[in-house]
């Protein structure tokens, strides 16, 4: 390693000491076409990725229309006491397939939904067999409840009830980091869960608020 | 990061109906009252008289029971008043009040939109509180910008509402099974305060975790578990 090329830190302010740049040496050209190199490398690396990202997207989505046909066979009642079984409470259901809870209460007791409603509610399934089959999430409802990171109150249901299913399926591939996938979704979103609250637990065995300790 | 007092909605763009959980005919007879209820012609207990109002219950989910199953004698209610609409970037303001647009959503004249005014507060006997005068329940939502307006106007503090969802998930979690154990009970033929009883006595058993299932239902990780058990329990009646 051309050692002597390396430039030391700066360990000061003295100005005078700065030097206009030496000469470039063919080590130096050598280098730099290396650097150039692996620059491009990276390059190809970063849209190889972005490809394979959007590769994986597809057959996602492939695969869950394919999953949510195969669903939607079955009666709304049906579909919904399967992800009864699953735990999903019925407040999350409809927010997941975006309606109103005595609406999904409705159709629990057998009265007619409309075939849009049906197939929201067959695409929510499907996407449960989806990550559960290829990534082994067993507990799925659980998995739907759980903030993406301790402290953001972003979960999976979050992400579904607002139309990003593409972020859903990535972050249980568990291929992109959790924050990146919050960045996606809201690229405020550090800002926008920051709290100069906390919650702990009170003396007489509550939940309660206090501010945090500065 | 400035807080400012929240709307329903987001990017500017108002979400009404994200407010409330059911309205009119749709609300759950079966289900405990809970912080946001509204509730139409109450009596209520004024300074050396009694008055009937529309009003919506204020006190916080936990302070609203002694016993998990009777509600305090008395609890706090503000009173309701038709209100033009707030648009979104007015909620910042309007402190002494909880906007309730749409809460008559059938209706077309400006009884329509309503508001709670915390500055016109009553006591209520609870036995005043019939559950068929329930006109509307607020989702976890509702239940937090009403809680962030609440204590903003007695405090001035702004605390986010995604805080106010972490203290109050677990009480809403547990009228949603309530609601739901009460449901199938009542449909095989036993009255509400029998359920009320039998789901709270369920809810408080050992889960075979060492810890209630009450407590489990604080771990939004174990909420699902709780809600298989409690569905397969009820599967095990019939």
């Amino acid at each position: 390693m051309p050692t002597d090329r390396i430039r030391e830190p700066e360990s000061g302010t003295a100005g005078a000491e700065i030097k206009p740049p030496p000469p470039l040496s063919e080590t130096r050209t050598v280098a730099k076409v290396i650097t150039e190199d692996i620059g491009a490398v990276r390059q190809q690396a970063r849209e190889l990725h972005d490809a394979a990202g959007e590769m994986h997207w597809r057959s996602h989505y492939l695969e869950w229309t394919a999953g949510t046909s195969h669903r939607g066979r079955s009666s709304a009642q049906d579909l919904l006491q399967e992800l009864a079984n699953l735990g999903f409470p019925w407040r999350d259901v409809a927010r997941l397939v975006g309606v109103s809870v005595p609406a999904v209460q409705k159709w629990r007791r057998g009265e007619g939904s409309t075939g849009e409603n049906r197939h929201k509610v067959a695409s929510l399934l499907a996407a449960c067999d989806l990550v559960a089959e290829h990534y082994g999430i067993r507990e799925v409802a659980s998995w739907f409840e759980m903030p993406l990171l301790v402290g953001v109150p972003v979960t999976p249901i979050v992400l579904w009830a607002e139309g990003r299913p593409d972020l859903v399926f990535d972050y249980a591939s568990g291929h992109t980091d959790p924050e990146q996938i919050l960045t996606s979704w809201d690229p405020q979103w550090r800002e926008r869960y920051q709290s100069d609250f906390e919650v702990f637990r009170a003396d007489d065995g509550q939940l309660s608020i206090r501010p945090k300790e500065r | 990061m400035a807080r400012d007092l929240e709307y329903p909605g987001a990017d500017g763009i108002p979400d009404w109906d994200s407010l409330y959980r059911a309205r009119g005919d749709e609300v759950a007879h079966h289900r405990p009252v809970f912080t946001g209820d509204v509730f139409a012609n109450v009596t209520v207990q004024s300074i050396g008289e009694t008055k009937v109002k529309d009003v919506i219950v204020l006190q916080h989910p936990c302070a609203l029971r002694s016993n998990g199953v009777d509600l305090h004698p008395r609890l706090i209610v503000a009173e309701l008043r038709k209100h033009a609409i707030i648009p979104v970037e007015g909620w910042t303001g309007h402190a002494g009040k909880m906007p309730l647009p749409s809460l008559h959503p059938m209706v077309t004249s400006g009884k329509r939109n309503q508001a709670g005014f915390f500055d016109e507060l009553y006591l209520v006997g609870s036995r005043d509180l019939e559950l068929d005068k329930r006109i509307a329940s607020l989702s976890q939502t509702g239940v937090n910008l009403l809680l962030q307006r609440w204590v903003n106007h007695n405090s001035r503090a702004v605390i986010p509402t995604f805080d106010y969802q972490a203290v109050s998930s677990p009480a809403y979690e547990e009228a949603d099974i309530i609601e739901e154990w009460c449901e199938e009970r009542i449909d095989a033929g036993i009255d509400l305060r029998e359920a009320t009883v039998e789901v709270l006595k369920w809810l408080r058993e050992d889960a075979g975790t060492g810890v209630t299932r009450q407590r489990l239902l604080e771990n939004p990780q174990s909420r699902s578990t709780v809600r298989r058990q409690m569905r397969a329990a009820l599967r095990a009646f019939s």
